[in-house]
């Protein structure tokens, strides 16, 4: 994780939390970590700091002060100024409903509080690696195939059939977690740790079904991940396995 | 009782306004009828007072003697053609007839001046006359007569034909060549004897008749000598040598003869207009029929025409009365009896009815006796037929009842619809009240009706309204979970982070272990959190999940598998008896249904024991059972097992449990339409959790 950070010069993240002692618990650990930080509580304030510049990720709550859909109101202008900006939702909104929407206006990633610092971190470090080597012209793609996917671990893409498909960055670590031992079961926990949040049963199942209908919008056919059930999940080649 | 029943009740008392009818009309017609029997009576006390004290013909009081015999001839339409028999008579089979002796039968008419007899003799052995003025004479009858002359007449006969009457004499009324040109004869031997049908004129025969029959028999025991028998009227005499003559004009014993005279006749000739529609009959006191004329059935001919109406013959049905049928009051014809036995018994007047055929009309009779000085000599009996108050009150019935019946049919048919629609109205409201909350869980408030401005519809909007109330309520309680989940995030979050940015800092050593508490704190209330919010998804996925069929067995089969990795020191054994295992439903919330009833068991169950997940089921459900070995349930508390938030492990137990597990197996089967229960086992070593899901019957 530190060798994100010395790849890049110091990124400026702004968390946009209404919650003071939380924003400040955040801003205080990204700095540890050598970002440059941007605090803001309300919408508003941070619309206007943008600006002026735009930083590198945003991680916004949900319901700023008076606005209960004031972060997802921010993401959508947001969005509109930069369609590559890193966006993440932290927030104790919980519903599957919220989840789809957050993911629909061009989140990159939804997580929901309580989330550990570390954890918080590591999908910093993941969503700004994936904007660097976007933009670094030349750099060795560290790829995985699994018959018509292909997993793009340096840019944490992921691509079916030669399409891409958007992915946040939790999915992408599920299908990582799945595609890397294809046939083998993955039960909960280990997806959950695979994708370095703690869920409960019911949102791994709901998370699947994201992620199964993420690919089948692209190829109707899809249908790679297996539910087994009691156990868990397996990814299932579409095609004789062609690894490399 | 329904409310259909009541208004059912209640409309049966409309019924009261044609039985109100029925009453008014029967009042109607009695009025009716006491009117006509007092005009009745007033016609027939002037008749009689016409008759009063007057020998007119057979009225005569000096007959009355009780011992004097009668003797009736009947008026017959037509002339009889003396042919021997009686059939050109005209007289109805029960017309009134005399015995002559224990063998003889006697029937007389009469026509203008004649008098007919007809007299049958039964007879085994018909004896003619050998020859002339030797004996035996044979079979013979002597008639009596007791005109302006007495007379007696022999009719004899050697063979069947004609006979004129010959005059002959006592002792042995040997026959003669003496004939009576006036009276003539026809004998004829009959099946059981012989016959004769004689005319005479009927002024030789006066008011005075006798008759006689000398029956010669062959004697049993010398068959040259003769035995006679003489049969008479009214006398027993067995001697062959009796005086019958002077027994019958001495004694002055011959019957009276009684027929109808013209003297009558012309003393009512004044009420013969009333004849039209009365009937006027004038009788001695023994009730012979001395003048009969008149009809009471002006109105028959028209009746007869045009038949009853249906509603009529149903309205003369329920009217009728219990009046004695009128062919009573001539019995044996010619004769009136039943009537006038109470006026000559108790010599006043009488009125009374008789029903007349089937049509329901009515015949009054009137009866008055007739004096001469104070000797009862005779009865007026006047007639009316009843079928103009009938018909009138027929007519006002008809129209009263059919109106009556009509409005009453209308209030009944249409307060039976009301409460047909009343009932029907509440029977809904009370459908949608029961069926108001859903197997998901889920109110329907908009109950039907709501919008009627009645009482029922105020019921029905009343019902909205608490069902509205427990909505917001059940609303407010589904999302409670949720809301106090998604409150509790984010101080929690604040102590996670403050801990996480405390651990990243230097700290003392011996702070290690606080934080290390600190972090324990913060993990269980995390799983806390997830709890509550995973029953939260479950309820939202329920409501964005389709059921869809599947076999509940191979998904259990797997999990059940997993299960051993998961729950290490458990031991799972599943035995299947089910018949069918395909339900409706959705595999997910029953692979979670499953999990919940394991971990729960798990959690329950001591170490090294078994926990036993079983199907079982019939042709309508299957029933999922997960078995423990672990501690029995609360009596009280096993209906409430499956309800949010209730748990009931004991308190100082290591691993906190809000209670939703179970309640995400109560969800789970609510899904597939199920039951859940949970049971301690009969031998008291565990508790039994069963869940009953109905399953794809084809």
């Amino acid at each position: 994780m530190l060798r994100a950070v010395e790849m890049s010069t110091r990124k400026l993240i702004a968390v946009v939390e209404d919650e003071i002692s939380l924003r400040e618990n955040y801003l205080a650990a990204l700095t540890k970590q050598g970002y440059q930080v941007a605090g803001y509580s309300t919408r508003q304030k941070a619309l206007s700091a943008f600006k002026n510049r735009l930083p590198d990720l945003v991680i916004i709550d949900i319901s700023l002060g008076n606005e209960v859909d004031g972060g997802f109101e921010l993401c959508k202008e947001l969005r509109a100024q930069s369609a590559r900006l890193p966006i993440i939702f932290l927030t104790a909104k919980d519903s599957d409903y919220d989840v789809v929407s957050g993911l629909r206006l061009g989140a990159d990633d939804y997580l929901i509080k309580p989330i550990s610092i570390e954890h918080l971190l590591a999908r910093v470090t993941a969503l700004l690696r994936r904007i660097d080597v976007l933009s670094a012209t030349e750099s060795e793609a560290q790829i995985i195939e699994r018959g018509s996917l292909k997993l793009d671990l340096d840019r944490i893409t992921v691509s079916w059939k030669d399409r891409v498909i958007d992915l946040t960055v939790t999915e992408f670590w599920v299908v990582h977690s799945l595609a890397q031992k294809p046939g083998h079961v993955r039960n909960r926990d280990q997806l959950m740790s695979a994708a370095r949040v703690h869920l409960d049963d019911g949102s791994v199942t709901s998370q699947i079904k994201r992620i199964r209908s993420k690919f089948t919008s692209i190829d109707a056919e899809f249908s790679s991940i297996e539910t087994v059930y009691g156990m868990g999940y397996r990814w299932i080649n579409d095609q004789p396995m062609t690894q490399n | 009782m329904s409310l259909r029943t009541q208004l059912f009740g209640f409309a049966l008392l409309t019924l009261a306004m044609p039985w109100a009818g029925y009453e008014v009309v029967q009042s109607l017609e009695d009025s009716l009828r006491s009117e006509l029997e007092i005009t009745l009576l007033e016609n027939a006390n002037s008749i009689a007072n016409v008759l009063n004290n007057r020998e007119l013909d057979m009225l005569n009081p000096n007959w009355n003697e009780a011992s004097e015999k009668t003797i009736y001839a009947h008026t017959l339409d037509q002339q009889p053609g003396l042919n021997g028999t009686m059939e050109d008579w005209g007289l109805p089979d029960n017309a009134a007839n005399f015995k002559v002796g224990s063998s003889g039968t006697l029937w007389l008419g009469q026509h203008d001046y004649h008098l007919y007899l007809f007299l049958s003799f039964n007879d085994d052995d018909l004896i003619y006359q050998s020859s002339v003025g030797s004996t035996p004479y044979g079979d013979r009858v002597i008639l009596f007569m007791g005109g302006d002359e007495e007379l007696s007449l022999l009719l004899h006969a050697r063979t069947e034909g004609m006979y004129q009457a010959q005059h002959s004499a006592p002792p042995n009324w040997a026959p003669t060549e003496n004939f009576y040109n006036s009276a003539i004869f026809n004998w004829n031997e009959t099946e059981t004897g012989y016959g004769i049908e004689a005319r005479v004129d009927i002024r030789d025969a006066g008011e005075r008749l006798g008759i006689s029959i000398i029956n010669a028999n062959q004697s049993i025991t010398n068959k040259s000598t003769y035995e006679v028998n003489v049969e008479s009227s009214w006398i027993e005499l067995g001697e062959d040598d009796i005086d019958l003559q002077s027994y019958w004009i001495n004694n002055k014993s011959l019957g009276r003869l009684l027929y109808r005279g013209q003297n009558l006749a012309s003393a009512v000739a004044d009420f013969r207009q009333l004849l039209t529609d009365h009937r006027l009959r004038i009788v001695n006191k023994e009730g012979w029929v001395l003048f009969d004329e008149g009809t009471t059935d002006p109105l028959t001919d028209n009746l007869d025409n045009s038949p009853l109406s249906l509603s009529e013959l149903f309205y003369s049905f329920i009217l009728r009365r219990n009046d004695p049928p009128y062919d009573i009051l001539q019995d044996p014809i010619g004769q009136l009896t039943q009537k006038i036995a109470i006026s000559t018994q108790t010599e006043s007047s009488q009125t009374a009815w008789y029903s007349r055929g089937t049509e329901g009309s009515a015949i009054v009779t009137t009866s008055v006796p007739i004096f001469h000085g104070s000797t009862l000599t005779g009865v007026v009996v006047l007639e009316k037929s009843s079928d103009a108050i009938l018909t009138l009150a027929n007519g006002a019935l008809v129209s009263l009842m059919s109106v009556s019946l009509a409005a009453t049919l209308l209030v009944f048919i249409s307060l039976l619809g009301y409460a047909t629609w009343l009932s029907i109205r509440v029977q809904k409201l009370s459908q949608a009240a029961d069926s108001a909350l859903d197997p998901q869980g889920k109110i329907h408030t908009a109950l039907p009706g709501r919008d009627a401005k009645d009482e029922i519809g105020d019921l029905a909007r009343s019902f909205t309204h608490l069902l509205d109330q427990l909505e917001n309520y059940t609303d407010y309680l589904s999302t409670l979970k949720g809301k106090l989940a998604h409150e509790l995030r984010t101080p929690l979050a604040v102590i996670a982070t403050s801990l996480d940015n405390l651990e990243r800092e230097p700290h003392e050593i011996k702070l290690d272990p606080y934080l290390e508490r600190l972090r324990e704190g913060v993990a269980r209330l995390e799983k806390i959190l997830n709890s509550m919010s995973e029953a939260t998804r479950m309820e939202e996925a329920i409501l964005n999940t389709e059921p869809e069929p599947y076999d509940l067995e191979p998904i259990l089969m797997g999990c059940i598998e997993g299960y051993s990795d998961v729950f290490s020191g458990y031991y799972f054994k599943f035995t299947n008896t089910a018949p069918c295992t395909s339900v409706y439903g959705s595999p997910d919330l029953a692979v979670q249904m499953l999990d919940k009833l394991v971990d729960n068991a798990a959690s329950f169950s001591p170490k090294e024991k078994t926990i036993n997940i079983q199907l079982a089921g019939d042709k309508e459900n299957v029933f999922l059972s997960v078995e423990n070995k672990g501690p029995l349930l609360p009596e009280k508390m096993q209906s409430q097992v499956f309800d949010s938030l209730v748990t009931v492990r004991k308190t100082d137990d290591k691993k906190r449990h809000l209670g939703l597990g179970l309640y995400i197996v109560s969800l789970a089967t609510k899904f597939h339409k199920g039951k859940a229960q949970a049971k301690n086992l009969k031998d008291g070593t565990g508790v039994r959790f069963e869940i009953a899901i109905p399953t794809i019957n084809k």
